[in-house]
């Protein structure tokens, strides 16, 4: 007797199709509760931060400003360096080409973004030596640290914080080597 | 008569349905424990975990801070002459004052403020630094070259936090913070190599590199060194190696 059931479509309970629909439908299934766990993890997890970002686009306007107050000082001091010499000049040169770097670093930042600063020359008189041109470029210097530190609250980018940070600490240096380096003691600071 | 049907569909069909189960079975099941262990399996306390936060930041600033306070006001530190004296006593006041103002930073952010010195530092630099300048036969010029290293590593630390830090607003005010001790290390450099002839960096008769005001066009975060203590028979002296506060340094 033959009991082989007939081997056609119509008397086979379950089609390949269905078959393969079934095995998807207990994937999904299997899936499911690992999917649910990532779910719960998430909404578990600790509060999320924000990150701050490596650049902002939000920080052009502020570093413009700073690269013209930086120019700036690169004009002052090519004023002064003519009235002095020797010892007195290799200093102020030497500030004065920081605030060179200072002005490239800050434009390399932005890039193409990057406004042509006017480099108006801050108020200077150069009559009076050293001591007298040394006094008035530290109160520069003073403004100078403050505009950096004042940017430095709305900078968003961490890079560019970061650079205006390096500037900053030289910047107070310049300063005090120009009030100490012209007689001035620690007190006066 | 009902006689099980043997067909390539049926296994096809009774094999994917077992696929299908061992998939559900599978997800349901847990990670296998590792290897089998002999012998005693001692139970282990896991570390805690700790972040860098705005106030970790906050309080490690202000260790380093005291850590200014303690070493400057440290009975070794009083061995300079009465122009590094009057000076020392300059720096103690900003230091005081640059802890003082951290710790409302602190208090806002819901922390707590650490009023000792950093702890790793001064066991890995200022207390060997200030038994050498202690015992030292050039304790006059010591006080001032660990002085000068001293605030280089505060200011060059408020420098390195700012990258480190999320709140613009604090970045600035750890920027203001830095300005006194930049100048304070000028100040001490100006003590070793007076006048305008020690504001640029130079080099001695020897080729060595003179202390200078400005060292660097932009703010170093590398080491600051001070070369203290007396001179050992083979013509050496110790050279105190200082660094800005790393992950294991930080006050959590």
């Amino acid at each position: 007797m033959d009991t082989q059931a007939p081997d056609t479509a119509a008397t086979e309970p379950r089609s390949r199709r269905a078959l393969f629909a079934s095995l998807l439908a207990a994937g999904a299934a299997a899936s499911a509760p690992l999917l649910a766990g990532r779910a719960s993890a998430a909404g578990d997890s600790a509060p999320t931060t924000t990150a701050p970002p490596d650049r902002s686009a939000a920080d052009v306007a502020v570093i413009n400003t700073l690269i013209e107050r930086e120019a700036s000082m690169v004009a002052t001091y090519k004023a002064a360096v003519g009235s002095v010499s020797g010892d007195d000049l290799a200093a102020l040169l030497t500030i004065h080409g920081h605030h060179i770097a200072y002005v490239e670093s800050l434009s390399a930042y932005l890039g193409t973004e990057a406004a042509k600063p006017s480099g108006t020359r801050l108020a200077l008189t150069v009559s009076g030596g050293y001591s007298s041109i040394a006094t008035q470029m530290a109160a520069h210097e003073a403004a100078t640290a403050e505009a950096h530190i004042a940017a430095l609250g709305s900078i968003q980018g961490i890079n560019a914080a970061a650079l205006v940070a390096s500037i900053i600490t030289v910047v107070s240096r310049h300063r005090a080597a120009l009030l100490v380096s012209s007689g001035a003691d620690a007190a006066a600071l | 008569m009902n006689t099980p049907k043997i067909s390539r569909r049926s296994l096809i069909t009774q094999g994917g349905t077992l696929a299908a189960a061992g998939v559900v079975l599978a997800a349901c099941g847990s990670e296998p424990s590792g290897l089998s262990r002999v012998g005693l399996s001692p139970s282990t306390t896991a570390l805690p975990e700790v972040h860098v936060s705005d106030v970790v930041l906050l309080r490690t600033a202000q260790s380093v801070e005291n850590l200014a306070v303690a070493a400057l006001s440290d009975p070794a530190m009083s061995k300079g002459n009465a122009a590094t004296k009057a000076a020392i006593a300059v720096f103690l006041e900003g230091h005081r004052a640059n802890a003082a103002a951290i710790a409302p930073l602190i208090a806002a952010r819901g922390g707590e403020e650490f009023g000792k010195p950093n702890t790793r530092m001064m066991k890995n630099y200022v207390s060997g630094a200030l038994a050498l300048i202690a015992e030292s036969d050039q304790a006059e010029a010591d006080v001032i070259a660990f002085a000068h290293a001293i605030e280089g590593v505060v200011a060059a630390t408020y420098q390195a936090f700012v990258a480190w830090t999320n709140e613009p607003a604090l970045r600035r005010a750890m920027m203001t913070l830095a300005v006194k001790p930049s100048e304070y290390a000028v100040v001490l450099a100006q003590m070793v190599s007076p006048g305008t002839k020690g504001v640029s960096p130079a080099v001695d008769e020897t080729g060595g590199p003179v202390v200078s005001a400005l060292p660097t066009k932009y703010g170093s975060l590398g080491s600051f060194d001070a070369t203290i203590g007396t001179m050992t028979e083979a013509g050496a002296r110790t050279v105190v190696t200082m660094e800005t506060p790393s992950l294991n340094s930080l006050e959590y």
